[in-house]
């Protein structure tokens, strides 16, 4: 097609026409390119090591979350652990049933509830301070749901309890003493985390002492027998909590479990805390559905 | 400056260097076209500034897309292409593309021998900088890039129809205002001559 004239006028004059730009253009050039490389290159390509810290970020946040799934399994394998010393947790409570007698039984639950709670100063004072003052206005809003939580997974465990006979407390006839005792042995148990519990008494160690001396006293008067039992408990407890912390035993069993392991011969998995082929046949279960 | 152009002897090496990021490749396709794509720029936009401004964004994005360059055409028509898609991005996100249809159809070119017109490359950036934007950059992107009319339509979200009569538009006042620049130059040539003597 033949062009027209204009256009091919114009076409010829101007095709090579130059017109020299600014000398900072290119400085301008060069400082939008960097600032867009810096927004397009994202921070994996900052380096390897933000990329291994990613990788680890999500290997971690993997590791909780499956621990997390592993809890029930790994609570019944406490449960049958904690037997050989129930009473270690029934010194703080013991302690605060005995010193607020004018409180109610749910203020006794409420404040067992707090215990397999997170071991915090807050927290430590906070139930110092109840213990000290009787007063139950100031904090009665707060713990609403905690109690009923508290009420609601004791009950339960207590129940659990009365079907194993194995326990002397079940056939003494429940006082108003003797009930948040109850409680206060299975609470922790119910509620699980077994760490919490020993970071929790350090502190009140001899507070917890002297309330279980107290809770002897008072209990001397009606039972002999349920005070030595619970004179060996507290002892027992005054030991395990001196001599071996929660954590230590733990390790220890796992560690022999895994010698046993090693060593070719028959493996405990509850020793260890979970067993690997319930857990596979739950993935595996998971994978089907 | 020397040295960086003993570097880059072809084009292709030019390229391969590009893509592989080397900044003194960049430095040198910079050094090379950036005079003449400039000039691509300001016959869109009459504003030099502005004009610079888009030209940087167009070389950012040959130095993005110089991967899709694949050796196939010139390498210097392939960068028009990308400044004059940059210009037209420009004036459509600065909504300067304004298209007047409603102006009287222009009436029709007297033959006109540009064999005669002694106007400078200069002379003729003035002039088409002087067209409304609408005519300005259809003829451009007719005239002197080779764009058809449906292409026109397509880029500018336009007729055929009335990408042809802007051309038209264009052509006519084009024409009209080289003769006036003719006319100035002959007088003040004569003017001149006379002043001498």
């Amino acid at each position: 097609m033949k062009k027209h004239p204009t256009d091919k006028f114009f076409a010829e004059k101007l095709k090579e026409v130059e017109i020299k730009p600014r000398p900072e253009a290119w400085d301008k050039l060069q400082m939008r390119m960097q600032t867009k490389q810096r927004r397009i290159g994202g921070w994996w390509q900052q380096g390897p090591w933000l990329a291994a810290a990613g990788v680890s970020l999500v290997l971690v946040a993997g590791w909780v979350i499956w621990s997390l799934n592993q809890s029930p399994d790994l609570t019944v394998a406490h449960k049958e652990t904690n037997k050989s010393m129930p009473p270690q947790k029934q010194t703080i409570p013991l302690g605060e049933s005995n010193k607020i007698p004018s409180s109610t039984d749910t203020d006794a639950i409420a404040a067992l509830a707090e215990i397999p709670k997170e071991p915090t100063d807050k927290e430590v004072e906070k139930r110092n301070i109840r213990s000290s003052v009787p007063q139950k206005d100031a904090r009665q809003s707060e713990p609403t749901i905690l109690e009923s939580l508290a009420l609601q997974s004791s009950q339960e465990v207590a129940v659990n309890e009365n079907k194993t006979p194995e326990r002397e407390n079940v056939n003494i006839a429940p006082t108003k003493v003797e009930q948040p005792q109850l409680i206060a042995q299975n609470s922790p148990t119910s509620n699980q985390p077994v760490t919490k519990t020993v970071v929790l008494q350090l502190p009140e160690l001899k507070q917890s002492l002297v309330a279980s001396a107290q809770v002897e006293s008072n209990v001397e008067k009606q039972s002999a027998d349920n005070v030595e039992k619970q004179k060996s408990d507290n002892e027992d407890f005054g030991e395990n909590l001196l001599n071996k912390p929660r954590k230590s035993t733990r390790m220890t069993k796992v560690w022999q479990q895994l010698k046993n392991a090693k060593n070719g011969e028959k493996v405990d998995w509850e020793e260890v805390g979970f067993n690997p082929n319930k857990v596979l046949a739950k993935a595996t279960g998971k994978n089907e559905n | 400056m020397v040295k960086i152009l003993q570097l880059f002897t072809s084009e292709a090496q030019l390229v391969k260097s590009l893509q592989k990021g080397d900044t003194k490749a960049q430095r040198h396709l910079y050094e090379k076209y950036s005079a003449r794509l400039l000039a691509v720029c300001v016959r869109y936009i009459n504003d030099k500034m502005e004009a610079e401004d888009v030209m940087i964004e167009g070389f950012m994005r040959i130095f993005e897309k110089i991967d899709q360059f694949k050796g196939e055409g010139s390498f210097e028509g392939w960068m028009r292409r990308l400044m004059t898609n940059e210009a037209l991005m420009y004036l459509r996100t600065k909504r300067h593309i304004e298209i007047d249809i409603d102006a009287p159809e222009a009436q029709q070119l007297s033959n006109y021998d540009w064999a005669d017109a002694n106007l400078e490359a200069d002379d003729l950036m003035a002039i088409i900088g002087k067209l409304p934007t609408g005519y300005r950059t259809v003829f451009n992107l007719y005239a002197i890039e080779g764009f058809s009319h449906a292409e026109i339509a397509e880029q500018l979200g336009i007729t055929e129809s009335t990408s042809k009569s802007q051309l038209h538009r264009a052509r006519a006042l084009l024409q009209e205002m080289v003769k006036e620049a003719e006319n100035l130059s002959r007088t003040t040539t004569e003017v001149v001559n006379r002043l001498k003597k």
